[in-house]
C-alpha cells in the first residue's frame, strides 16, 4: 500500500471529550481507489475518529492530510466542499425536505451549474428508486431508501473520500447487498473509501484494507486476509483466565449449545 | 422458591416507541439478588432505553415495572430512587463547585430527608444533619478508597474516580438496584479493571444487585453473573454470558450476516 | 364593528410583521431575541431622524433605514453577538438578549438626544390621504401597513419555498449538522437570516411611529405583541406567527368597543390584552406539551441545553470558610463605620438606597444565582411589596414590622404562583410569564385608584422604635443596613445547606438530580418564593426611602435593567448584589454630577452593554477583567524582567 500516494493520511490523530479520551494516537492511510475499513466494538472510538476525519469534531492531536495538504481540524463544510464527504450513522439527510431538495443542497457547494444536471442524473442511474421518489418527503422514506439517499447525497456533491460511518445499521440482508453494491460501484468509478463498521463478515469481504480500533487504540491493522482470524477472537471477548480480564487468552469455543434463547 | 420475591426487578412486556420509532419490544427481564447483570447490544439496541425504564425517567407505552416486588410502572424517578434504584450516567454529572466529599453528603442527605428547606434559611442546615451522617459518609468513601481525594474539586480528579464518585453516591443511598451506564467508556484497561474490583467489594459489602450496560465484553464477561443481549429492541439471547455471546443469534448481530461468497 | 376589525387588522399587521422577523431568527439561530422591538424602535428613530429632523425625501429615507441600514445592524449583532452564541446555554442568551433590550434604546436616546418626538409622521408623510373602504376611513398610513403586511406574507411565502435562501433556511433549520456536510456554512445562513429579521423589525416600527408615540414603553407593547404571536405559534412557524400577529390585533382593537368608558380600570385591559393573551398562550401550550421530553419538562428541565462536549472547567477551590469572611469584615467595616462617618447627609441616602436595591438584588442571588431561573418581573415583585406596605401601615395602620412581613407574603404569595404556572416550561418560558404579569399588573394593578393615588402614592414613614425615630438619615440608614444583613443571613444559610446542594444539582444537571431523588420543581417553586418575598421586603424599604408608596417607580423596565446590572457584576455572591446595588445607586449621580444632562441614559448603555459582555464571557465581568488584568500584570512582570537583565548598569528607574 505503500508504494501508491496516500489520497488522506491520519496521523497520531486523538480525539478527547472533555477529560475523555474516545481516541488515542491513530493512523493510517487511505489509498485513492481503495476501501479501508475500521472495525471494533461500540464504545471503541469509530465514530469520534469518522467525525474528527471529516471536521465535525476538532482532534486534540495529530494530524490529517488530504492529497498533502493539512487538513487537521478545517471545518466541516469546508472539508465537504474539499471533497470530503460523510455519511453519518444516522444517515445525514434533512429528514424534513423532500428527496429533490436534498440533492439540492448536495449539488450547490463544489459543483459548478454546469454539472450539477450530469451529477444529478448520474445519482438517478445508480439509485432508481429515488427518481421515483422525487417529492417525497425524506423522512417518509424507508431505513434502506434513506441509506440510498445519504450515499447519492454525497455522491452528487462529487465526493472524492466517502466516509461512511455503519453503512447496513438497521438493515435488512438483502438491503444490505445493495448498499455494498453500490461501495462497490463507487469504488470502481474512483472514489476512495473509509468505512466504519461493526459488522465484521461483510466489511472484511469488501475492503482492501482494515484496521481494528479498541479503546479508542488501533490495535490491529493489514490486509484483510491477514488480520481476520484475530478480529473476529477479539470480537465475542476472551476466556476468563483467574478472573482477570485483560489476559489475552484466545477463546477457542465455537458456537455452544444449549443456550437460553429468548426471542421478541 | 416464589419468583417475586427472588427478583430485586422485573420488567414484563415493556414496549417504548419515540415517535415512529420502535426503541424496545416486548422486553422482558428480571433481575435477580445479589447479582450482576450484564445488557450488551449493538448501538441503538435500546439499552439506554430500558435503563430509563429501569429508573423512571422513560415511561414505557405498555408493559409493567416492577421493584422489589411493587409495581412500579410510570411512577416518577424519584419514587424509583426511593425504592432502592440508583443509576449512574454516561457523563458523569458532578457539581462543579462542590467538593467530592460533599457530593456524598448532598446524596446522604436528601435520602433521609433529613433536612427542610425553610429551616435551611434559618440556619440550620449547616453540620451534619444526623447523627451518624459523619460516619456513614466516612465509611463509603473508605470502602470505595475515595478518602485521598475528599476535598478536591471533580475537575480535579480523573474519570475513573469521578465514576466512582458517581457509584459512592448511589451507594448512600442503600440502593437494591445499581443501574450502571457503560462505566468503562473513556477508560483504559488498568482503569476499567481498578473500577471492577472496586464495584466488586463494594457489592459483595452492600449486597445490591448491578444492572450493567456496556461495550467492553471482558469488563461485562469479568463482573456478570447473567447476560441479556439486545438488538433493535429485541431481547436476542439470555443466559450464562459466555454461553449467550457464543450463540449463533448473537454471533450473527455482532458480526453480520456471512457474505455469500467472501473472498 | 367594522372599523374595529379594520383598525385590529392594521394593529396586527404590525405585530404580524414583527412577530415574523422574530419566528425566522428564531428557527435559525434558535436565539429569541429579546431585543427584537428594541430594534424596530432604534430603526423608527433613525428613521424619524433623517425624514422629520434631516427632512430627507421620505422615500429615501424609509430606504435608508428599513432597507439599508437594519439589515446591516442585524449583521452588526450577527457578528458581534450573535454567531458567539450558538453554543452558549440558554441563560446566556437570555441574559445576551436582555442586555440588548436595555442598550439599544439607551444608547438611541445617547445618540439622538431626548426631545420628545412630536408629530411623528410615517410614509405616508404628513397630510396622509383619506380611503373609504367598507364605510371605514382609513388613512394612507393604514392601507400601507396593510399593504406591506400582504408583501410580507406573500413574499415570506415565496422565498421560503422558491428561492435558494429559502432552502438554506429550510435545511439549516432542519439540521445545521447535516448542512455542513453539504458544504453549506450554517453561520452565513444565519447571517443572512438575522440581517432579514433585523428588516422586518425596522418595517414594522416604522409602521408603528405615526400610530404610537415614539418612546420605548409604547415600543414595548409592540415587543410584547410579538412574543405573544410568536408563542402562539409556538415558535416554530412563520405562517402561523403571522396569524397570531393578527389575532392579537383583533383581539385588542375588538375588546376596546366592549369596554365601557367610564371605567378606568377596564381602561387598563386594552393595552394589557397583548400580556394577558401572551400568558394564556404560555399556559395552554405549557398544558399541551405531551412529547417524549414532557417528563423532562415536568421536571423543570429544559429541553434545550446542549449536551454535546462535556467541557470540564476548573472551578475556583473552596476555601475555608472562614476565609470568605475577609471580604465580609471589609465591607461591613466600610459599611457601619466609614459610611456614616465620612458622607454627608446626601450621599448617605444614596448609600441607602443603594442599600435597599442591593436587598432586592439578593433576590437574584437565591432565583438566578442559586435555581438558575431568569426572572424579568422582580420590579413588580418588589412593587407589590411598596403598595402592600403602603396598605397595611398606612391605610390599615398595622405595626410596621408586620405590614412588612405581610407585604413580603403578598409579593411571595404573587411569586409562587408565578412559578407554579411557568417552571415546567423551561428557561424562555418563565422570562416571558415573569415579563408578562409583570407588565399585566403594571397596566392593570398598578392604574388603580386606590394604589396610584392621581400619581402621588400612598404615604409611607418609616417606624418609630422607641426612642429611635428611622426617619432620620442616619437612623435609616442603619435599618436598611440590618435588614440587608438579616436578608443576606438567610441566603448564605441557604446557599451553605442541604437545600442549596440541591439546587446545585439541579441547576447542573436536572434529570439526574431527579434519580437521586431531588424534586426540582418543588425546589424551584420555593427558590421563588423565597426570592419574591426578599423583593418584597426590598420594595417596603424602598417606599419608605421616598416616603411614598408610587406602583409606577416600579414598572418592569426598571427590573430589566437591574437584571443587566446583576448580570454584569454578578449573580453567585452576595457581595456581588450588594456591589451591584450600590453601583445601581451611585453610578448614575457620579454620571449627572459630572457629566451633562445629555449622558443621563449612559449608565443604563453601560449596563446593558455590560450584560451583552457577559454573554460573551459567561464567567462574569469579574473574570473578564481578572485575565485583562493578569495580561497587565504579565506585561509588567516581563518589563521588570526586562529592566533587570538589562545588560548596562540601571539607574535609577522606576516604573510606575
Amino acid at each position: 500500500m505503500s508504494e501508491q500516494v496516500p489520497l488522506l493520511e491520519v496521523r497520531g490523530l486523538s480525539v478527547a471529550y472533555g477529560a475523555a479520551p474516545a481516541v488515542t494516537r491513530v493512523s493510517f492511510e487511505l489509498v485513492k481507489g481503495k476501501a479501508v475499513v475500521v472495525l471494533g466494538p461500540n464504545g471503541a472510538g469509530k465514530s469520534s475518529l469518522a467525525r474528527a476525519i471529516t471536521g465535525l469534531v476538532k482532534p486534540s492531536e495529530g494530524e490529517v492530510t488530504l492529497e498533502g495538504r493539512d487538513v487537521t481540524g478545517l471545518a466541516a463544510h469546508k472539508m465537504a466542499r474539499l471533497g470530503v464527504g460523510l455519511v453519518p450513522e444516522d444517515r445525514g439527510i434533512f429528514r424534513g425536505l423532500s428527496v429533490a431538495d436534498n440533492l439540492r443542497m448536495a449539488v450547490r457547494n463544489g459543483v459548478p451549474r454546469n454539472r450539477r444536471d450530469a451529477a444529478l442524473d448520474r445519482v438517478f442511474e445508480l439509485f432508481p428508486v429515488l427518481s421515483e421518489r422525487r417529492k417525497q418527503i425524506a423522512g417518509t422514506l424507508s431505513g434502506g431508501e434513506q441509506q440510498m439517499l445519504a450515499l447519492a447525497r454525497v455522491l452528487a456533491g462529487e465526493a472524492r473520500v466517502l466516509v461512511v460511518d455503519e453503512p447496513s445499521l438497521g438493515l435488512a440482508p438483502q438491503l444490505v447487498d445493495r448498499v455494498y453494491d453500490a461501495l462497490r460501484k463507487l469504488r470502481e468509478s474512483g472514489i476512495s473509501l473509509l468505512l466504519i463498521e461493526q459488522f465484521v463478515e461483510r466489511a472484511l469481504g469488501f475492503a482492501d484494507y482494515a484496521c481494528l480500533l479498541s479503546h479508542g487504540r488501533l490495535v490491529l491493522q493489514g490486509p484483510p486476509a491477514e488480520v481476520r482470524d484475530d478480529i473476529l477472537k477479539s470480537y465475542l471477548g476472551r476466556e476468563e483466565e483467574s478472573g482477570h480480564p485483560i489476559a489475552p487468552a484466545p477463546a477457542p469455543s465455537g458456537l455452544a449449545a444449549g443456550i437460553n434463547l429468548q426471542t421478541a | 422458591m416464589n419468583e417475586q420475591a427472588a427478583a430485586v426487578a422485573e420488567v414484563k412486556g415493556i414496549n417504548v416507541s419515540f415517535g415512529g420509532v420502535k426503541a424496545l419490544v416486548d422486553v422482558d427481564m428480571t433481575i435477580p439478588r445479589e447479582a450482576v447483570v450484564g445488557l450488551v447490544g449493538p448501538n441503538g439496541a435500546g439499552k439506554t432505553t430500558l435503563l430509563g425504564v429501569m429508573s423512571g425517567l422513560t415511561r414505557p407505552q405498555s408493559g409493567t415495572v416492577t421493584i422489589e416486588g411493587t409495581d412500579a410502572t410510570g411512577a416518577q424517578p424519584q419514587e424509583f430512587a426511593s425504592r432502592g434504584v440508583a443509576r449512574t450516567f454516561q457523563h458523569a454529572g458532578l457539581l462543579g463547585e462542590v467538593t467530592v466529599r460533599d457530593h456524598l453528603v448532598l446524596a446522604r442527605r436528601v435520602m433521609s430527608h433529613h433536612h427542610h428547606m425553610l429551616t435551611d434559611i434559618a440556619g440550620f442546615g449547616f453540620g451534619p444533619q444526623s447523627a451518624d451522617e459523619n460516619t456513614v459518609v466516612d465509611e463509603v468513601m473508605h470502602n470505595l478508597g475515595l478518602e485521598s481525594c475528599a476535598r478536591r474539586l471533580p475537575s480535579e480528579i480523573p474519570l475513573g474516580t469521578r465514576r466512582l464518585v458517581e457509584v459512592a453516591q448511589s451507594l448512600l443511598f442503600e440502593p437494591r438496584l445499581l443501574l450502571l451506564d457503560e462505566p468503562s467508556a473513556g477508560l483504559d484497561t488498568a482503569e476499567t479493571t481498578a473500577f471492577a474490583k472496586v464495584l466488586e467489594q463494594a457489592r459483595h459489602r452492600y449486597g445490591f444487585s448491578v444492572l450493567l450496560v456496556e461495550h467492553d465484553l471482558d469488563f461485562v464477561l469479568y463482573l456478570s453473573t447473567l447476560l441479556y443481549v439486545l438488538d433493535f429492541g429485541h431481547v436476542i439471547g439470555v443466559g450464562a454470558p459466555r454461553e449467550v455471546l457464543d450463540s449463533a443469534d448473537v454471533r450473527r448481530a455482532y458480526l453480520g450476516s456471512t457474505v455469500a461468497a467472501t473472498a | 364593528m367594522s372599523a374595529y376589525i379594520i383598525s385590529g387588522l392594521v394593529l396586527g399587521s404590525i405585530y404580524a410583521i414583527a412577530a415574523t422577523g422574530l419566528v425566522l431568527t428564531y428557527k435559525s439561530s434558535r436565539i429569541f431575541n429579546f431585543g427584537h422591538g428594541a430594534i424596530a424602535f432604534l430603526i423608527a428613530r433613525i428613521y424619524y431622524q433623517l425624514a422629520q429632523v434631516y427632512h430627507w425625501n421620505t422615500a429615501l429615507a424609509a430606504f435608508m433605514s428599513i432597507l439599508v441600514f437594519a439589515p446591516l445592524f442585524g449583521v452588526f449583532l450577527w457578528g458581534f453577538l450573535f454567531r458567539h452564541l450558538t453554543n452558549a446555554s440558554p441563560t446566556v442568551r437570555l441574559v445576551a438578549t436582555i442586555g440588548l433590550f436595555v442598550a439599544i434604546p439607551a444608547v438611541a436616546q445617547l445618540i439622538f438626544g431626548y426631545d420628545p418626538t412630536l408629530n411623528t409622521v410615517g410614509l405616508a408623510g404628513a397630510n396622509p390621504k383619506l380611503f373609504h373602504v367598507f364605510g371605514v376611513v382609513l388613512n394612507m398610513d393604514q392601507v400601507l401597513v396593510l399593504l406591506f403586511a400582504a408583501l410580507v406574507a406573500g413574499g415570506m411565502f415565496v422565498m421560503i419555498r422558491f428561492t435558494t435562501f429559502g432552502l438554506l433556511i429550510r435545511a439549516v433549520v432542519d439540521s445545521a449538522t447535516v448542512s455542513r456536510l453539504v458544504g453549506t456554512d450554517p453561520q452565513r445562513v444565519s447571517m443572512g437570516a438575522w440581517a432579514l429579521g433585523s428588516l422586518l423589525a425596522g418595517l414594522a416600527g416604522v409602521l408603528l411611529t405615526p400610530l404610537v408615540t415614539l418612546d420605548v414603553d409604547s415600543f414595548n407593547i409592540l415587543v410584547v405583541a410579538s412574543f405573544a404571536a410568536v408563542v402562539l405559534a409556538r415558535m416554530d412557524n412563520l405562517l402561523l406567527s403571522f396569524v397570531g400577529g393578527l389575532v392579537v390585533g383583533l383581539v385588542q382593537q375588538i375588546v376596546t368597543k366592549f369596554i365601557p368608558s367610564d371605567s378606568t380600570f377596564l381602561k387598563g385591559v386594552v393595552p394589557s390584552i397583548p400580556f394577558i393573551l401572551l400568558v394564556i398562550f404560555l399556559f395552554v401550550w405549557g398544558a399541551n406539551r405531551d412529547t417524549v421530553g414532557s417528563r423532562q419538562q415536568a421536571m423543570g428541565v429544559n429541553p434545550d441545553a446542549h449536551q454535546e462536549e462535556v467541557v470540564v472547567r476548573a472551578g475556583a477551590r473552596p476555601r475555608a470558610w472562614w476565609r470568605g469572611l475577609t471580604p465580609v469584615a471589609v465591607w461591613g467595616v466600610i459599611l457601619v463605620l466609614f459610611i456614616p462617618l465620612y458622607m454627608n447627609s446626601f450621599w448617605l441616602g444614596l448609600f441607602s438606597e443603594g442599600l435597599i436595591i442591593g436587598t432586592i438584588f439578593l433576590s437574584f442571588t437565591v432565583l438566578t444565582g442559586q435555581a438558575g431561573i431568569i426572572s424579568l418581573g422582580q420590579s413588580t415583585l418588589a412593587g407589590v411589596g411598596a403598595i402592600a406596605v403602603g396598605q397595611f401601615a398606612t391605610a390599615f395602620g398595622l405595626p410596621m414590622l408586620l405590614a412588612v412581613i405581610l407585604a413580603g407574603g403578598c409579593a411571595a404569595l404573587l411569586g409562587v404562583l408565578v412559578a407554579v404556572i411557568s417552571v415546567r416550561l423551561g428557561d424562555l418560558y418563565v422570562a416571558l410569564t415573569t415579563l408578562g404579569m409583570g407588565l399585566l399588573l403594571e397596566n392593570m394593578v398598578y392604574t388603580i385608584g386606590r394604589f396610584d393615588n392621581f400619581s402621588i402614592g400612598v404615604s409611607v414613614t418609616p417606624p418609630k422604635l422607641g426612642p429611635i425615630d428611622f426617619s432620620g438619615r442616619t437612623t435609616f440608614y442603619f435599618l436598611v443596613l440590618a435588614v440587608f444583613s438579616i436578608l443576606a443571613l438567610g441566603v448564605f444559610n441557604l446557599k451553605r445547606s442541604s437545600t442549596g446542594l440541591e439546587l446545585a444539582a439541579v441547576r447542573s444537571d436536572p434529570v439526574r438530580a431527579t434519580t437521586l431523588g431531588i424534586r426540582p420543581w418543588r425546589l424551584k417553586v420555593f427558590a421563588f418564593g423565597v426570592a419574591s418575598f426578599i423583593a418584597g421586603v426590598g420594595g417596603c424599604m424602598m417606599a419608605m426611602y421616598q416616603f411614598r408608596a408610587l406602583p409606577e417607580n416600579f414598572v418592569t423596565t426598571i427590573g430589566l435593567v437591574w437584571f443587566a446590572v446583576v448580570a454584569t457584576l454578578g449573580m453567585r455572591s452576595i457581595p456581588a448584589a450588594l456591589f451591584a446595588g450600590i453601583t445601581f445607586a451611585v453610578f448614575p449621580q457620579v454620571i449627572a454630577d459630572h457629566l451633562s444632562q445629555s449622558w443621563q441614559t449612559l449608565p443604563t448603555a453601560l449596563f446593558g452593554l455590560g450584560a451583552i459582555a457577559v454573554a460573551r464571557h459567561p464567567d462574569g465581568v469579574v473574570a473578564m477583567h481578572a485575565s485583562q488584568f493578569r495580561w497587565v500584570k504579565r506585561h509588567v512582570a516581563m518589563l521588570f524582567h526586562r529592566l533587570r537583565h538589562a545588560p548596562e548598569p540601571a539607574t535609577e528607574v522606576s516604573v510606575a
